[in-house]
């Protein structure tokens, strides 16, 4: 599994990637990470970002996501950069997107229904949206 | 209507626009401009709705926002959604200071889910946007 220190090494390898500065000034989570962004010459720009904590573990769903929608390479040419090894020709895609819990259906069955936090997140969405409309069918008073 | 016409008309333009009577403002060289009420810019971009996917893995959890492409991550979903304020408040000033980045292709896509929240009053609002209930024909899932 990839953690934030490959992320980095993936950024630092590639060409482009250059810290990105920190303009908003995090209110609530102050200094917990680091930017980077890619700019293209048409001003659009790839940007991601780096746990400081190196050897944690990224998790392959937001791995994944990281992968297509922020660097926008495959799972195959980011170990192969990572590794030092050259780019793969015909790169195997990434592999699907598997889909997380609704963060509206996260809020309602714990915030609403009052289940734990430990065990909505335990839950498929198939089975968070099932709790969701058991508890709306219950009667309430 | 003409900028200078609207110039000299501007307060009875904002009239206008509270009634929802939106004016064109053209300009003899460059893209014209709409002037609307903030009511009506809001029942507009509430089309825009976010569906973030929330992951448990790794010990933690994540919030990825696929209209944006950002994502919070902490201890427990509220450290995550936390973070998450964090890093749109980051965009929404990135995109304040480089109008090369705001008008690139990609993110004039995004634009409208940007404006949303940006016209939020404060965090409480952010938050309802991102993470609200969907209107009843959303809520089901695929």
């Amino acid at each position: 599994m990839a953690t934030f220190g490959d992320l980095q090494r993936y950024l630092e390898r590639t060409r482009g990637w250059e810290r990105e500065p920190d303009i908003a000034r995090g209110r609530r989570r102050e200094g917990d990470h680091v930017r980077y962004a890619r700019v293209s010459p048409d001003g659009s720009r790839l940007r991601t970002r780096v746990s400081r904590h190196l050897r944690e573990e990224i998790g392959d769903d937001l791995f994944r996501q990281i992968l297509r929608h922020q660097l926008m390479v495959t799972e195959a040419e980011f170990w192969s950069v990572v590794r030092g090894e050259s780019a793969p020709a015909g790169d195997p895609e990434t592999g699907p997107d598997s889909p997380g819990l609704p963060g509206w259906l996260v809020v309602c069955l714990i915030e609403v229904a009052g289940i734990p936090e430990v065990d909505v997140l335990a839950m498929t969405p198939q089975a968070a949206q099932a709790a969701w409309d058991a508890f709306r069918s219950r009667p309430h008073e | 209507m003409t900028a200078s016409r609207a110039r000299n008309e501007f307060p009875s333009l904002q009239d206008a626009a509270a009634i929802h009577e939106p004016t064109v403002i053209r300009r003899r060289r460059g893209p014209s401009a709409v002037l609307i009420s903030d009511e009506d810019l809001r029942a507009i971009l509430e089309r825009c709705t976010f569906a973030p996917q929330v992951f448990r893995e790794a010990g933690m959890v994540s919030i990825w926002l696929p209209e944006l492409a950002i994502w919070g991550r902490g201890a427990s979903f509220a450290e995550a959604r936390d973070d998450l304020l964090d890093e749109v408040d980051q965009l929404l000033a990135l995109l304040r200071a480089d109008a090369r980045f705001r008008t690139s292709p990609e993110m004039v896509k995004k634009l409208p889910w940007v404006y949303r929240l940006d016209l939020a009053n404060d965090d409480d609002e952010r938050v309802g946007i991102l993470l609200g209930t969907p209107s009843p024909p959303d809520r089901d899932l695929p």
